[in-house]
């Protein structure tokens, strides 16, 4: 069935014309006055149609499918139409909702066209149930026996509590809708409110007889700062991240090495303290407000959501960076030698060749991104910022009740939509594009060249001062933890540096407690993971069953995007409905509950995707040959696993024990919201969670002590891979 | 020594039918060599005859024992794989002893065939190293050691030598040649090389789409190809539209399109079109003598290749390649009378009963 090849009549930029059409009649009604449901209905169908009707008429397809910037966009666009839709956002939103809308009808009908003339073509026809049995005799009992364990696992624990998150999110009280929950989260003003009169980002003060100027942002309802923060959080991040990492890529300059290692310091996670720290740094206290009171008289203080996002922003922007740098290094020379061989130079070189073959890499760190701004806690709630998803979705569990409600459960499931899908969608923009980086043929040296002056000049003025104050944070909560810092000021004074809070956290049994406790979960999730993921990552890599290997695979990586919370709210309605009234009920109290049990499975199972990923390129590196080789004389499919296989792929399965390790013993989510449900059982993240109780600062150098314990496992952790096992591996990325 | 024997043996990947209905016997002791265009199918007949896959129909007989669905490690042949699948943690004394230990055998017999095995293939001296240490023609030799020691029913070969450099290749073509002779192991070999499958086989079959075109003995696939693509695929041919017209001395008569001349050729045409398969080297100068087949044509290139000079030949409207004697001097434009032997043209069937 294959359509003519004719020249395309329209291009992409059609589209856009189209959708600014659509957006223009919307607006300028909205401008007018005119509102209603009929006029926005009408600015969608008049761009959703045209849109369709070019599309009839013959529209280069090709060109929005595969170019490296539309493509992208129609990713977002697909994302950020739902989301309209959802919220029914009037104005400006609205409209560049509707001038996207070409391009996602364009993406969707060529889409399904071609779905349909694939399904087409069948050339052979063989009974599905002698096909069912040719695969099922292709694998042997332990293939089988892999099969069954790894998809068994993360169904129950995995697919079955997020199931009973979304069934309790439909429990609505009685004579009201079933969606009631969701119609409330997308339509009540504490969750999206557009009507912010009066609440501003920023304002003058007079604290203690000093000016001061407050900015805590403009709190436009739970969701949409959710939304909104994410959004600016990963922009500022991704480009930053990008920036610095075009910079150390491709430029050499005196001290590049330094800092190179100064850049990779915020991505120590010190849950809680570093966010407290960077609250003293944007404080009254804070080098900010020392130079504008010098120079301008008056004082800095940057609180509540504005708080938030550079907090996250300085957190979070080395994610972007590694995957960046990365990506350009990766980067054939070739490729760019070429370009420049044909005249391109510059920015434009930048803009033409660079940038696109970096963009995969650099979007697999922006996603990280945004669901770790998503889900993230730490900033929240050291900035005491309640209208936040995350905030909300934390507070329902230390609730007195000891109930999460419904209206709860919608929220978690939203976060979740909003994650797993702009994760999905970015994961089929990169998978698209990973020919881009099999075209390296052998080894080369990264291009790098000299800076001028004026380059220099920018990289110590502007770029160093940028790495040093984003390392202030683990700086601060090294001084913390030894008192070379007063709690509440930041400040630095080395006469009273002493090791004592450190050495407490040994030989104060209320504190070791908590180390103990994540030492435990930590081990014996990690023992779990490994084996599973050595299950799963065989299964994988070495069968092509329909449905069942892509189900186990997707399965054991979607983890990786599915926020903290979730897991954690599934998890407890899964061990409440299901296990009530045992131990294991998480409403059974706080001296009954057993939390240990819940934690290590949450633990297990969502830091199952970075052990799989290392094992599972363990295997990718034994080629299959290896193993025929050795059942070809006689060995069984174990004994090939087991002399064969694993003494190969050692390595990968301690980088992948290391790396579950270190990403275990820094969890937050599950730990702060079923720990806080059997206090004694809770790790040292919980612990780290309590900067304020009762709304007054306790035992901060504790807090901060446990930082810097944290801190030595991960720098532990990358000596021994980095050096004992000599690879050099990703550590966040998707 | 075992007999293998495949019957109507079908493999499906996907959508793509891999090996379509495929059917052969191999002798005890025979070199057996497949031989196809890459992609073809195969390997995949290999390994299907190894127990890697499992046909969708068809039996596999070892003997007379039917093997289709036994396991790889139960069917008792050893393989050779393409890429060698040497195991880089273990040294060449226990990639080559790795079988036996399997086998339960006693350390002090491992120690002994590992020994003959590795002076059978020339590598003393080489047991303690790592594969990676090696050069390609050892690590060749001891994936070879590998499966020999194990006094496999069957020895399967996958392009064995298709990673070696042309000198090491033709040394070793001539090794594993004299090896599976002494040894007298069944041997079945994938290649796609043509002068490794003629110059080492007892029987070539030749696979092309997935389907079994011909099995033969060298000599009969070269002389006596039964379709157009075993003709083009073994040794270079002359391929022309060609008519029969006639009959005459036992031989069909017949006009071959462009070049306008009536020949006399061997045919399995019995009647109207097909193709006239001429090898470069059926060619000579004709002599006063020559009554029959004879030809002018003009001469538009010339290659001297050392052992023969290799002319293209313009007659009439038709360009043929043709083999002369290095010592025939000729140049670019001469006129040349050339004959050809009835018995060395053959006429095919348009479609070439070319199973596809």
């Amino acid at each position: 069935m294959a359509s003519p090849v004719r020249e395309p009549k329209y291009k992409a930029k059609h589209l856009f014309i189209l959708g600014l059409l659509g957006a223009l009649i919307y607006y300028v009604a909205f401008l007018a006055g005119v509102r209603g449901w009929l006029v926005t209905l009408s600015g969608w169908l008049v761009a959703g149609v045209l849109a369709l009707l070019v599309y009839i008429a013959g529209l280069d397809t090709y060109k929005i499918k595969y170019s490296f910037g539309l493509s992208f966009l129609v990713m977002i666009a697909y994302i950020y139409d739902v989301m309209i839709l959802l919220l029914r956002l009037p104005g400006l939103p609205m409209a560049v909702g509707i001038l996207l809308f070409p391009l996602v009808v364009v993406h969707m009908s060529a889409y399904l066209a071609e779905r349909r003339r694939r399904t087409v073509k069948v050339e052979v026809r063989i009974p599905w149930r002698k096909r069912l049995r040719m695969s099922f005799f292709k694998l042997d009992k332990v293939i089988l026996t892999f099969l069954i364990v790894g998809l068994t696992v993360l169904i129950v624990f995995l697919v079955v509590p997020v199931l009973m998150m979304l069934w309790n999110a439909f429990i609505t009280p009685p004579g009201t809708p079933f969606y009631e929950n969701f119609v409330r989260i997308f339509t009540s003003p504490r969750y999206v409110k557009t009507n912010t009169a009066g609440d501003v980002a920023w304002a003058w003060q007079i604290v203690g007889g000093r000016r001061v100027l407050v900015i805590d942002g403009t709190n436009y309802g739970v969701l949409l700062n959710s939304l909104i923060n994410a959004t600016i959080v990963t922009s500022v991040a991704t480009l930053l991240g990008m920036i610095v990492a075009f910079v150390l890529a491709r430029y050499k300059f005196p001290g590049k090495t330094l800092i190179r290692l100064l850049a990779v310091i915020p991505l120590f996670v010190t849950p809680f303290i570093n966010s407290y720290v960077i609250k003293l740094l944007f404080g009254m206290t804070g080098p900010i407000s020392m130079i504008t009171s010098h120079l301008f008289g008056f004082l800095v203080d940057v609180r509540g959501l504005a708080g938030v996002t550079v907090a996250q922003i300085m957190a979070f922007y080395p994610i972007v960076y590694l995957n960046a740098y990365s990506a350009f290094l990766s980067i054939d020379p070739n490729l760019e030698e070429q370009a420049e061989n044909l005249g391109a130079k510059g920015l434009r070189l930048f803009t033409s060749v660079t940038l696109p073959l970096a963009l995969p890499g650099i979007a697999s760190g922006s996603i990280i991104v945004f669901i770790f701004s998503l889900e993230d806690l730490g900033a929240p709630i050291v900035f005491q910022e309640r209208n936040l998803m995350s905030y909300q979705i934390y507070s329902s569990f230390t609730s007195q009740t000891g109930i999460v409600s419904p209206e709860i459960a919608a929220l978690g499931f939203v976060m979740l939509f909003l994650a797993v899908a702009s994760f999905l969608v970015i994961r089929n923009y990169i998978g698209m594009r990973s020919y881009a980086m099999i075209s390296r043929g052998g080894r080369w040296t990264p291009r790098e060249r000299k800076l001028g002056w004026k380059g220099l000049l920018v990289v110590y003025l502007v770029l160093l001062p940028l790495i040093v104050w984003t390392m202030m944070p683990q700086l601060g909560v090294i001084m913390l933890a030894f008192n070379m810092m007063k709690p509440t000021e930041f400040s630095i004074n080395l006469h009273t540096a002493s090791a004592k809070y450190f050495l407490e956290l040994f030989t104060n049994p209320n504190i070791f407690m908590y180390i103990r406790n994540t030492l435990t979960y930590a081990l014996t999730a990690v023992v779990i993971a490994i084996v599973l993921a050595l299950m799963i990552g065989y299964a994988v890599s070495r069968t092509k069953i329909r449905i069942l290997t892509s189900t186990l695979d997707v399965l054991a990586t979607i983890p990786i995007a599915i926020p903290g919370l979730v897991v954690a709210l599934g998890y407890f309605y899964f061990f409440a409905d299901l296990f009530s009234n045992t131990p294991l009920d998480p409403t059974s109290g706080p001296t009954v509950f057993q939390a240990w049990v819940v934690l290590i499975i949450a633990y297990t199972i969502r830091k199952l995707p970075f052990v799989v990923r290392s094992i599972y390129a363990g295997y990718s590196q034994v080629h299959e040959g290896l193993e025929e080789a050795a059942m070809n004389l006689g060995a069984t499919r174990l004994k090939t696993i087991a002399g064969i296989v694993l003494p190969l792929i050692v390595t990968y399965i301690v980088s992948g024990a290391v790396i579950g390790f270190i990403y275990i013993s820094t969890e937050v989510s599950t730990s702060v919201t079923i720990g806080s449900l059997r206090p004694d059982q809770a790790p040292m993240t919980f612990y780290m969670k309590n900067i304020y109780i009762g709304g007054q600062l306790a035992g901060i150098q504790y807090v901060a002590a446990m930082g810097v314990l944290l801190i030595l496992f991960q720098l532990a952790a990358i000596m021994l891979i980095i050096l004992g096992l000599k690879q050099s591996y990703a550590f966040i990325g998707a | 020594m075992t007999r293998i024997r495949l019957d109507n043996v079908t493999k499906v990947f996907g959508n793509v039918v891999a090996v379509d209905h495929v059917s052969f016997e191999i002798e005890e002791g025979e070199f057996f060599t497949i031989i196809g265009p890459s992609g073809h199918g195969k390997t995949t007949v290999l390994r299907i005859i190894a127990g890697f896959e499992i046909p969708e129909e068809g039996h596999v007989y070892f003997d007379d024992r039917d093997v289709t669905f036994l396991k790889p490690y139960e069917r008792g042949t050893a393989m050779v794989f393409q890429n060698y699948a040497l195991w880089p943690h273990m040294t060449v004394y226990d990639n080559i002893a790795y079988g036996l230990r399997l086998r339960k055998v006693p350390e002090e017999e491992i120690r002994k065939k590992v020994r003959w095995a590795l002076e059978l293939l020339d590598l003393e001296g080489t047991e303690n190293r790592y594969p990676l240490q090696l050069s390609g023609g050892q690590q060749q030799r001891v994936a070879l050691a590998r499966a020999l020691v194990v006094e496999p029913n069957v020895l399967l070969l996958d392009e064995p030598l298709s990673n070696l450099d042309a000198k090491l290749r033709v040394e070793m073509r001539e090794e594993l040649k004299r090896l599976q002779r002494r040894l007298g192991i069944t041997t079945v070999y994938v290649t796609h090389d043509q002068v490794e499958a003629l110059s080492m086989s007892d029987r070539i079959a030749v696979i092309y789409k997935g389907r079994l075109q011909q099995v033969g003995t060298p000599e009969e696939l070269y002389y006596r190809p039964r379709n157009l693509f075993v003709a083009g695929f073994l040794g270079r041919s002359n391929m022309l539209k060609a008519r029969v017209v006639g009959h005459r001395n036992g031989y069909a008569e017949v006009e071959v399109e462009g070049m306008g001349v009536r020949l006399l050729a061997a045919s399995l045409v019995e009647d109207g079109d097909g193709y006239a398969i001429m090898r470069p080297e059926g060619f000579r100068k004709a002599s006063p003598t020559d009554l029959e087949n004879v030809f002018e044509g003009k001469v538009e290139t010339v290659m001297f290749l050392g052992d023969k000079r290799e002319l293209k030949v313009r007659v009439g409207e038709a360009s043929l390649v043709v083999y002369l004697p290095p010592e025939e001097r000729v140049e670019v434009g001469d006129r040349l009378s050339l004959h050809i032997p009835p018995e060395k043209i053959m006429v095919l069937p348009v479609n070439g009963g070319v199973k596809a």
